[in-house]
């Protein structure tokens, strides 16, 4: 690399390694990274690819254990490798490199209010008055989009809600006008409307303030309309790198490719072929490795690829990528990775109009009892709130919403794990609530999102797929045996897993036994809370495609609750979408996608980053966030954050209207797409 | 107090514990299995090692006190009173601990004690983790109504002086081992209640009790075969913990003159016998103590050292 | 707050009710106060005179009830067994009890607080090991024979303290000192545990992100977090330690509550062990009572909504 422009931000052959019980983690191995001023590099890499590790390599706050090496770290013209931990902390951290990161609930101080956190990064060192430091954090909230920024200044953290706290983190990363921001996953732990808006605020203020920044994520959307250059990392390596508009319309590492495929398709259109996805698991980077950490996934891989460290390939200046592959410009190459069966479109079944209802749910309700704080006296939270929903035979229906609108309680409902206050619940025409424990059972299953809390950590795989048949004391021993065996074979689970503990397999593996355990008994209707929401996305098409498989074989039907549209898009029939416990949008996947009636669909879907490289970041349009759950607003619970919104709305609760097979709960509906 | 913020920390530590690449290897299934990591652990963790070692050394002197002791623990000899021990002037290797005020050999007395301090220890121990594991798995995964009775027991429990309250239960019962035994067990629940409640509300709200639910088991199948698996870690060591706590407990008793009856060789008793002697035959407190202080001390290290190894893994 | 502070008023007292009804239950049903009254030698008729003109043939309840009424009006009644009024027994034991828990939580906090912050701020070094083997030390140790062995080891070899009565704050130095270990390796570790539990927040990682280390970061971002568990537990020692003192009382000879408890009990002296209790109950809850406003004041998120 041999640019001659001025650099921001130069690291050469970082190392970073933990020892642990089992051996040497070689988390960050020998990368090397070149940021120019005023630029924003994209880090891109699943869970373990070392991305984090390197960001906290830079600013020198591994953990205690850790090990770094470096040829050099150079911020501008200093040196950070040969800085000790007093010229670390007084002159870089918080001063010339700000750092955004991930969890906003938790990355703030509960005890201590907004303004004294932030007031401390300036005072800190002495050199700036508290005066002047408040003044700058005033300033700063204020740029940030918090309303009535010295009043903030007052609050503590947990008055926040998530989106408000990144904010503050954002601002508190300004203070000192860095000239480097590294932000690690701002948006992860965000609602999709509210990333956008973060996003939108990040890159404006970088280009205000003329920083660089190093972005770390996991979303290659993220990346794509965000970085200008783009680093893709692999078990602790960069494998490929160059600018954003080049590795993702030429990639040419087959991590990259195959990463690329995996994502759902969210251009318009239908999605007819399966999605690629990336075969086996992360390795582990314990001990010496030899050969290409990618060659046991790779489907170029060759003989040397397993014995040799692969080369670096220069494109030109700042474009290579790590591959034995000679095959630079093959175009066809793209398709090489998908499934190992072969590309068979989906078959979409007849779940349209004529299709019979088997679960459905008329006009319920659930409340909770909330408490506010430790003193505060209990006020009824209405979680879901007079809900109508069907869901037909054979259909997958996707219910989609944000974290809080309710949709993870109404799948309880459906589920008959959650007792409601008024409304039926119906199976096949029978009342759910008066159907016996072991039938339901046997007529719905759940997936659920977190499969490292789904698995019974004291008990074998085996035993945690053959639970159901040992329940219902259906079959012998020996039958029940060949049961998990074949489950295990249909969810492609190896069978020498089957005596390992959950905490021996990984999370796509968790969840594969998870499904296996779902369908052990056959139901009708598997309910499924964002299966995938905690799987990286090579894992998150393996998963996604098995769902379809196994529907197609076991003729099953899937409520699909996500807060993931572009996931909607690939395998939804219906889509019904969610907000303040209310159903607002129902309808065809083609209805709800193409001609959406309600803002708030609307909203979502212009929130949706897709890979499409200088597209620049979505303005959802939506004012404020999510409003507090216990604070139903007044009229359309929407329209405090309705771009729309008038009198009428502020006032008159909407009905649902059915404009052309589908039903919107908006007074604006009518006006607006009648045609 | 605040639930939300344990269930939260529950499934991070849990995770980080997961994603830990060590369990995880190249195509899964090849990490070690929980029982596997724990006895790796335990190999080289000294404490829990030579806690095992003195208590198994001393639970088979317990054992095999008839045979080991060179006299009847009972047998008075008042010719040969207050004997000191081999290593002091005057003492002789017939009483290789010399002789108590009534001339009953100290050896004898202090291996048969190791009966009655272990005896009432796992006695008593197995008591308190009956009432407090049941109470806290009721509390925890039911809530509610039977949360607040169950804590508002406790709280009563927890207002009492705790040696106040034993030594009026067996005033009032009247002493004798199994009253002991008895009364230590029905007042060392507390701590079992605690942890097994506090980690019953974090486990029910996990993913696999829903699962569990919605196979149909029932709340019985679900306390007992999901919840409990995973509370009996902690309830060892807590068990460990209160073995020790009610020798001690005993002991005190015992000093105080309301523990095992008189004649029966216990260590508290001894040490309250030799309390009036002891400025110019300090042997007889200093012995019995170190045999207790050896005994719970061990028990504890043995305590510290399951917490380690089953302790889910933690990156520092 | 005021109305938790209400709730939690009417808990604790409800709490105290029921300990003094069991106790009074307990007593009456294994002992006869009528005979306690008379003495040993008293006979069977003299028993029966005491027992109806102090009303013990009367319905238990309506007893309970009688004695109740009589503390609320601040009647506390005689003791059967030192026969003079309670109150004056409370007045004179009261004091010793007091300065006994107050120096032994002094003791407690001096040992426990820089050792746990000590070995959190350096986990697995020497000063780490050192404070757990203090704590497993003093865990196992019997404390009355501690006492003994202190009173062995400073009348004998070293006369430096005096060995029992209660005369001035030098008596109280062993005492305080055996109490005081006590709660050392409760108090040790949680400080230990919740020391490191924030080291590895994530706000903690934010304030070193900032540009805050060593000492400054641990004052101002850590330790404020790291002791809220700790003040819960410091009431409920502090509570043990007003009504637990029996054996250290007992080892050196002071004239405290719980000596006074002992005595009481063995002779099954009804109305003082009735009101030794409520102190005892009422003592204890005021002070978790006191416990959780303390934590609401220094927590925001309790505080504030």
């Amino acid at each position: 690399m041999n640019g001659g422009t001025a650099q921001a931000l130069r690291v050469s052959g970082l190392s970073v390694s933990i020892p642990l019980a089992s051996g040497t983690l070689q988390a960050v191995r020998n990368i090397n990274l070149v940021l120019r001023p005023g630029q924003t590099l994209g880090v891109v890499g699943e869970s373990g690819s070392g991305k984090s590790i390197t960001a906290l390599a830079i600013m020198k706050l591994l953990p205690p254990a850790a090990r770094r090496s470096a040829g050099a770290i150079r911020l501008g013209s200093t040196d950070l490798m040969a800085a000790d931990e007093r010229e670390l902390a007084m002159a870089v951290r918080g001063k010339r490199i700000g750092m955004i990161f991930q969890e906003p609930m938790t990355s703030l101080n509960p005890v201590y209010t907004i303004g004294r956190q932030l007031i401390e990064t300036m005072t800190l060192r002495g050199e700036v008055s508290a005066t002047a430091a408040e003044a700058r954090a005033v300033f700063l909230l204020e740029k940030v989009g918090l309303p009535d920024p010295r009043s903030r200044l007052g609050q503590y953290p947990h008055q926040l809600s998530g989106g408000q706290r990144q904010r503050v983190m954002i601002a508190m990363a300004l203070m000192n006008e860095p000239e480097l921001l590294i932000a690690d996953e701002p948006t992860t732990a965000l609602d999709v409307t509210i990333q956008a808006q973060i996003l939108r605020l990040l890159a404006d203020l970088q280009r205000e303030f003329g920083m660089s920044m190093i972005l770390i994520t996991h979303d290659l959307g993220v990346v794509a309309r965000v970085a200008d250059r783009v680093a893709v990392m692999y078990a602790g390596e960069i494998v490929e790198t160059g600018t954003v508009a080049e590795v993702l319309s030429d990639p040419r590492h087959p991590y990259t490719r195959g990463l690329l495929a995996c994502v759902p398709d969210t251009g318009n259109g239908e999605n007819p072929r399966r999605l690629g996805s990336i075969p086996g698991i992360v390795p582990s980077m314990i001990g010496d490795t030899t050969g290409c950490a990618f060659a046991s996934r790779c489907p170029r891989v060759v003989a040397r690829c397993r014995v040799a460290h692969p080369p670096r390939r220069d494109l030109g200046p700042e474009r290579s990528f790590l591959c034995f592959d000679p095959r630079t410009t093959d175009a066809n190459a793209s398709a090489v990775i998908t499934d190992n069966e072969t590309a068979v479109p989906r078959i979409a079944p007849g779940a349209t109009a004529a299709a019979d209802t088997i679960l459905a749910v008329r006009d319920v309700s659930c409340t909770f009892r909330v408490r506010r704080g430790f003193f505060g006296r209990p006020r009824p939270l209405r979680a879901v709130d007079h809900v109508d929903l069907d869901v037909r035979r054979g259909e997958v229906l996707a219910l989609v919403g944000e974290s809080g609108c309710g949709k993870t309680t109404l799948s309880r409902i459906m589920l008959g794990s959650q007792r409601i206050d008024s409304g039926d619940v119906m199976l096949d025409g029978t009342l759910l609530s008066a159907l016996p424990d072991k039938q339901r059972a046997r007529r719905i299953q759940p997936i659920f999102q977190d499969p490292y809390s789904s698995l019974n950590p004291r008990r074998t795989i085996s035993e945690i797929i053959a639970q159901p048949l040992r329940v219902h004391g259906i079959g012998d021993a020996a039958s029940r045996l060949a049961q998990t065996e074949r489950m295990m074979d249909l969810v492609g689970l190896p069978r020498r897993l089957f005596h390992s503990y959950p905490s021996q397999l990984s999370g796509g593996q968790r969840q594969r036994a998870a499904i296996a355990r779902a369908i052990i008994m056959a139901p009708d209707l598997l309910i499924c809370d964002e299966p995938t929401s905690a799987l990286d996305v090579s894992v998150q098409s393996q998963i996604l495609n098995l769902l379809l498989d196994l529907r197609d074989e076991l003729h099953l039907t899937y409520l699909f609750i996500t807060h993931n549209l572009s996931i909607v898009r690939y395998l939804a029939d219906r889509i019904a979408v969610m907000y303040f416990g209310q159903i607002v949008e129902l309808g065809d996947k083609h209805a709800v996608l193409e001609n959406p009636r309600h803002p708030y669909t609307r909203a979502l879907l212009k929130s949706i980053l897709s890979i499409t490289p200088g597209a620049g970041i979505p303005d959802a349009g939506l004012g404020a966030d999510f409003p507090n759950p216990l604070d139903v607003p007044r009229g359309c619970r929407f329209h405090p954050r309705c771009p729309l919104a008038d009198d009428r709305c502020r006032n008159e609760v909407p009905q649902p209207v059915w404009l052309g097979g589908a039903m919107a709960r908006c007074l604006q509906a009518y006006g607006d797409e009648k045609c | 107090m605040k639930p939300m913020t344990a269930t939260g920390e529950l499934a991070q530590s849990d995770r980080t514990a997961a994603v830990d690449p060590a369990a995880v290897t190249e195509d899964g299934g090849h990490g070690l299995s929980p029982a596997s990591i724990a006895r790796r652990r335990a190999r080289s963790h000294t404490g829990l090692q030579i806690g095992c070692f003195i208590i198994l050394a001393i639970a088979i002197i317990a054992l095999l006190a008839p045979w080991l002791s060179p006299f009847d623990p009972y047998a008075q000899n008042l010719a040969e009173r207050l004997l000191p021990p081999v290593w002091v002037n005057g003492g002789n290797w017939t009483h290789l601990l010399g002789t108590d005020h009534l001339g009953r050999d100290y050896l004898s007395r202090l291996l048969y004690g190791a009966r009655v301090s272990l005896g009432i220890g796992f006695g008593a121990a197995s008591i308190g983790c009956v009432i407090g594991v049941a109470l806290g798995l009721l509390a925890g995964y039911f809530g509610g109504r039977i949360d607040q009775v169950i804590n508002f027991v406790l709280n009563c429990k927890l207002a009492m002086p705790h040696l106040l309250l034993i030594m009026a239960l067996v005033f009032v019962l009247g002493p004798s081992v199994t009253v002991v035994v008895v009364v230590i067990g029905m007042t060392h629940w507390t701590f079992y209640l605690l942890v097994t409640r506090a980690t019953t509300l974090q486990l029910r709200e996990l993913d696999f009790v829903a699962a569990a639910r919605a196979i149909g088991c029932s709340r019985l199948q679900i306390m007992l075969r999901e919840i409990l698996p995973n509370v009996a870690n902690q309830i060892i060591v807590i068990f460990t913990l209160e073995v020790g706590n009610a020798m001690l407990s005993e002991a005190a008793l015992s000093f105080l003159g309301l523990g095992v009856p008189a004649p029966i060789p216990s260590w508290g008793l001894m040490i309250a016998e030799g309390k009036a002697a002891m400025f110019f035959r300090p042997w007889l407190v200093v012995i019995p103590g170190i045999a207790l202080f050896v005994l719970v001390i061990a028990i504890n290290l043995l305590g510290d050292g399951i917490r380690d190894v089953t302790a889910p893994d933690r990156r520092t | 707050m005021l109305r938790f502070t209400l709730r939690r008023g009417f808990v604790a007292l409800l709490v105290a009710l029921t300990v003094s009804f069991g106790t009074y239950f307990m007593f009456n049903f294994a002992t006869d106060p009528a005979a306690t009254i008379a003495g040993e030698e008293a006979d069977q008729s003299v028993i029966e005179q005491i027992r109806h003109e102090y009303g013990f043939d009367k319905p238990f309840a309506v007893q309970y009830l009688d004695w109740m009424g009589g503390v609320v009006h601040g009647n506390f009644g005689n003791s059967y067994y030192w026969h003079q009024p309670v109150v004056d027994l409370i007045k004179t034991h009261a004091p010793v009890t007091i300065k006994l828990a107050l120096s032994a939580l002094l003791v407690t906090l001096l040992i426990a607080l820089p050792l746990g912050i000590a070995a959190a701020l350096r986990p697995n070094s020497l000063i780490d090991r050192f404070a757990l083997t203090v704590a497993v030390g003093a865990q196992a140790i019997p404390n009355f024979w501690l006492g003994l062995m202190l009173i062995v080891l400073f009348a004998v070899k070293f006369p430096i303290f005096p060995v029992s009565g209660g005369g001035s704050w030098i008596h109280f130095v062993l005492p305080a000192f055996v109490l005081g270990t006590t709660s050392v390796p409760t108090v040790m570790r949680l400080t230990r545990t919740g020391l490191l539990d924030v080291m590895s927040a994530d706000y903690i990682r934010t304030a070193r992100a900032k540009g805050f280390r060593g000492a400054r970061l641990i004052f101002r971002h850590a330790l404020r977090n790291a002791l809220l568990p700790l003040v819960s537990v410091l009431a409920v020692q502090f509570g043990h330690k007003l009504g637990g003192s029996v054996i250290t009382e007992t080892v050196f000879g002071l004239n405290g509550l719980g000596r006074l408890a002992v005595q009481s009990i063995f002779g099954s002296d009804i109305p003082t062990v009735e009101i030794l209790v409520l102190i005892f109950v009422l003592t204890f809850v005021i002070l978790t009572l006191l416990a959780d406003l303390i934590n609401a004041w220094l927590d925001p998120r309790i505080r504030l909504v």
